[in-house]
């Protein structure tokens, strides 16, 4: 029993793994620190005025007193970002599983979404308030908007990524196309998509905050910075972008991590 | 159909033909740019044999057996496969393909993988159990239980193309057309999985069409060599191989072996000869 203990067999291992974990989240932690002891130090020295840079410190305390109330901004962003990309997630998503087997339709649809991915989408934010409305309407338009032309490139590049051998070893079976698509194409699409969804989560937030800047409800952390900054409450902008910020990690980071769950299989996620 | 000679009554060839080309020519691309891969092929595989095509790079090897197996088709001659067209044939799922590259699944564990043809075809009149059954069968067969819930990753290379031999075999395909599958094995693995092979054959009523590279591997697995010329591909001749069964090392060490290996070189060399 005292032999087979697994947690003293795995210990070792462990901590060579608590040390690689440490080795990544230690010299950032330091840097943060390090710049913002930076700030204060230049503010002090400096003698800056409240309303061009506030202290970190006097951001922070204004956010855990406003926390409740930017949560709830962030959420109503969060539901923006979240229904326009799935939105336009879902567009692209489609458009590349239907096009993907005919190349001439795949391209078709490719230039334009090339186009859309160089066109700054947020230009096409006073059209989408004429078509939909200056609430969530428009908003969700332009982050689909936004996002579509992304995951439709990744997921295209990833369907067609399938190994040459295993489509014919697919056709040497006689299976469907239906079939086909399961099996072999949208395990070899997975690991493109992640990383398009990856991108689409952040620009999704930032699409969302800058729509809702434009104009709308200020019930959202767009409309909320929008205000004060009218104001120049400098502080109270800063504790929006905190959120925003946290928020835009937060999601990506939770992508991050179903991508490394889902594809625990793939050669780029074993090993290390 | 010409049934050839051997001498082991406990390997019988079928007088039905399994697999036919006929003045077969492939050419690939079109106008200028157009190559010939193989013309004038003439072929006849019987039922129960196990045939070897031997040539130079770029003879048309693979060709032929991606022909049978209508993964492409031909530019002129006629293709059977079981008396129906390959293509009929690829639908009623009579032939087994295994690729040099083990063409495993990477999500998929060792069992899985192995399942996959049963899912994709969904055989009637066989019970959840007895596919399990036949799946445990063959992983044993080809050496890998307590593998069953590796993923490829896990398995060298020869483990892998014993899984995706067990694969092309739990569909019990009557044909296995096999493109150099232990071409990228190490010679002892190799010898190993040689001798396994044929003694699969032994026991199962497969037609085997198996290109490969190399001689030694040539005569010891088959009833018939076929020595192809450098491109555009044709036979140069076909080799009986009359060495009893079972093969096993002490065949491989006798003087008709050493024999068939050297007048196979010899006609290799000639077909590579007469390519310049």
């Amino acid at each position: 029993m005292t032999t087979a203990d697994p947690a003293l067999e795995s210990g070792p291992e462990q901590l060579r793994q608590w040390n690689r974990h440490a080795g990544v989240v230690i010299p950032p932690l330091l840097v943060f620190i390090a710049a913002i002891a930076l700030w204060e130090l230049v503010i002090e020295a400096f003698d800056i005025q409240r309303f061009l840079l506030p202290r970190p410190s006097e951001i922070a305390s204004l956010f855990v007193e406003d926390f409740g109330r930017l949560i709830r901004q962030g959420r109503n962003t969060l539901g923006v970002a979240g229904r326009g990309l799935l939105l336009g997630g879902g567009i692209g998503i489609a458009l590349a599983a239907i096009t993907f087997r005919t190349r001439w339709m795949a391209e078709g649809v490719g230039i334009y979404a090339a186009v859309l991915k160089a066109v700054p989408v947020i230009s096409l934010a006073p059209l989408t308030v004429v078509w939909f409305g200056i609430e969530a309407g428009s908003k969700i338009a332009t982050v689909a908007i936004a996002t579509a032309p992304i995951l439709f490139t990744y997921t295209l590049v990833g369907l067609r990524s399938a190994d040459a051998n295993a489509q014919e070893l697919m056709r040497s079976y006689a299976a469907g196309h239906v079939r086909t698509f399961w099996n072999l194409h949208v395990p070899y699409a997975l690991p493109l998509f992640f990383s398009g969804m990856k991108i689409a989560v952040t620009i999704a937030m930032i699409v969302a905050i800058i729509s809702e800047y434009f104009g709308g409800s200020f019930e959202n952390l767009g409309g909320y910075i929008r205000n004060e900054a009218n104001n120049v409450h400098t502080v109270e902008v800063w504790t929006a972008i905190v959120m925003a910020c946290l928020l835009g990690i937060s999601q990506y980071m939770i992508v991050a991590g179903i991508d490394r769950y889902v594809l625990r299989w793939h050669p780029s996620k074993r090993g290390g | 159909m010409t049934t050839p000679d051997t001498s082991s009554e406990a390997v019988q060839i079928g007088t039905q033909t399994a697999i036919s080309f006929e003045g077969v020519r492939k050419e690939f691309g079109s106008g200028v740019n157009a190559t010939l891969a193989i013309e004038m092929v003439d072929l006849n595989i019987a039922e129960r044999e196990f045939v070897s095509l031997i040539g130079p790079s770029g003879c048309g090897k693979s060709t032929l057996l991606r022909l049978a197996a209508d993964l492409i088709e031909p530019s002129g001659g006629t293709v059977v496969v079981n008396d129906k067209t390959p293509r009929q044939a690829r639908l009623d799922r009579d032939y087994g393909f295994i690729f040099q590259a083990p063409t495993l699944f990477d999500w998929r564990t060792v069992w899985k993988n192995v399942a996959l043809p049963l899912e994709i075809m969904k055989i009637s009149g066989m019970s959840s159990q007895k596919k399990e059954e036949e799946i445990e069968r063959l992983l044993s067969m080809v050496g890998l239980d307590g593998f069953e819930g590796h993923h490829p990753y896990q398995l060298s290379g020869g483990m892998q193309q014993r899984v995706s031999l067990a694969r092309a075999l739990v569909f019990r395909p009557s044909i296995l057309l096999m493109d150099e599958p232990f071409g990228a094995l190490d010679e002892i693995t190799r010898d190993r999985m040689n001798l396994e092979l044929h003694r699969i054959w032994e026991e199962t009523n497969t037609t085997i069409l198996f290109v490969t590279h190399s001689i030694p591997e040539a005569v010891l697995l088959s009833n018939r060599v076929v020595v192809m010329t450098a491109r555009p591909g044709r036979v140069q001749e076909i080799i009986p191989v009359d060495l009893p069964y079972p093969r096993t090392t002490e065949v491989e060490e006798s003087t008709r072996y050493y024999e068939l290996v050297t007048q196979v070189r010899e006609s290799l060399s000639k077909a590579m000869v007469g390519d310049r």
